[in-house]
């Protein structure tokens, strides 16, 4: 019914989508920048670039969350990439396995840390941590997949744990 | 400190950076109003495109027939008559021994008869200068509205796609659609 009445550019249906995954948008576009009015402008022009291609999304491919969480996240990447900043690449699969020890999160150095790691590390993170999206799910965002995208989170964690134990060496 | 410790963590952090970097209320509006927006330039788009041509048109066909539209004045009648006298009359004058013949080859076949006639079977009334005219006088009886309420009311009342073409088709199902179409030029 949303979907169709999306395809009709019908108000209502607008207005329940972005009263549904207004948050998941949000969540990803602000996930990769460090400016909320660069997050507001990000997220208008997420819902309304898939707004205006809605036709081409199919129910048999993904979700419709998903799929709103992948145009927030390219038109974010797209952003970036005006601004002359280079997302990080995937090279998770060109990587050997880390190690099993989890590294240690420490909760007052945390935030610092978040904003000291990639743009899309942090998209990474906030997909799976904060969005409660399945690997397959954010993998489909990322445009990865999930045994990669599995072994990139914990490289992220790790590098995050390396971050935090540098901020309290400074301290 | 075990996994789901440090999980719990990390969700915290996302969430209170998350909500620093939500958008202040109010931009659901400008999504729907630029979504909807877009919607309609692209509906308007077909008319803007055959009503210029359609204008252009209007233009020519004004410039080369001034008068087509304008009801000859009393005066103008017989000064037709006048200038322009019967064909076969002026035939016979200039060459004299074969009249009927070199009539019926002219190659030029004026026809003051049929001028004369048209003249005759002008209506009694001025007729309105152009087609527009007529569309605004029609509009007006029937809807009592200009046509920029009408469009207005209709842009109001019509959300989607689907309901703008249908309005389009039912509220001016009488109109020539490319005169309608110069109309939402005018009006954008």
């Amino acid at each position: 019914m949303l979907i169709a009445g999306l395809r009709r550019g019908d108000r209502r249906a607008l207005s329940e989508a972005l009263s549904r995954y207004g948050r998941l948008v949000s969540s990803v576009v602000g996930a990769m920048t460090s400016d909320p009015r660069d997050a507001e402008e990000l997220t208008q022009d997420a819902f309304i670039r898939a707004f205006g291609a809605i036709k081409s999304f199919d129910s048999n491919e993904s979700a419709l969350s998903t799929w709103l969480a992948r145009i927030a996240y390219n038109a974010a990447v797209d952003h970036l990439r005006r601004r002359g900043v280079r997302p990080a690449e995937d090279v998770s699969d060109t990587l050997p396995e880390p190690a099993t020890e989890e590294p240690e999160l420490l909760p007052e150095l945390l935030d610092e840390a978040l904003e000291r790691i990639d743009a899309t590390e942090r998209a990474a993170l906030q997909l799976v941590y904060f969005d409660g999206m399945s690997l397959d799910e954010a993998a489909y965002v990322l445009d990865t997949n999930a045994n990669a995208l599995s072994t990139r989170l914990y490289r992220i964690r790790t590098k995050l744990a390396r971050i935090i134990n540098e901020l309290k060496r400074k301290q | 400190m075990n996994s789901n410790e440090n999980n719990d963590m990390l969700r915290a952090a996302l969430q209170r950076r998350a909500e620093r970097m939500a958008p202040a209320k109010g931009w659901e509006q400008r999504v729907i109003a630029e979504t909807t927006g877009r919607q309609r330039r692209r509906w308007l788009k077909w008319p803007a495109i055959s009503g210029a041509a359609a204008a252009v048109a209007a233009i020519v066909i004004a410039l080369l027939t001034p008068n087509a539209s304008e009801p000859p004045t009393p005066e103008q009648q017989p000064v037709i008559a006048m200038t322009e006298p019967p064909r076969p009359i002026a035939v016979a004058q200039n060459k004299g021994a074969a009249p009927q013949k070199e009539s019926a080859e002219a190659p030029e076949a004026p026809a003051p008869r049929r001028r004369v006639a048209a003249t005759k079977e002008l209506p009694e009334e001025p007729a309105p200068s152009t087609q527009i005219d007529v569309i605004i006088n029609e509009l007006e009886i029937e809807e009592s509205m200009t046509v920029e309420q009408e469009l207005a009311a209709l842009f109001a009342m019509a959300e989607t796609e689907t309901e703008i073409f249908s309005a389009f088709a039912t509220s001016f199902d009488d109109i020539d659609p490319i005169i309608f179409s110069t109309y939402i030029i005018e009006l954008q």
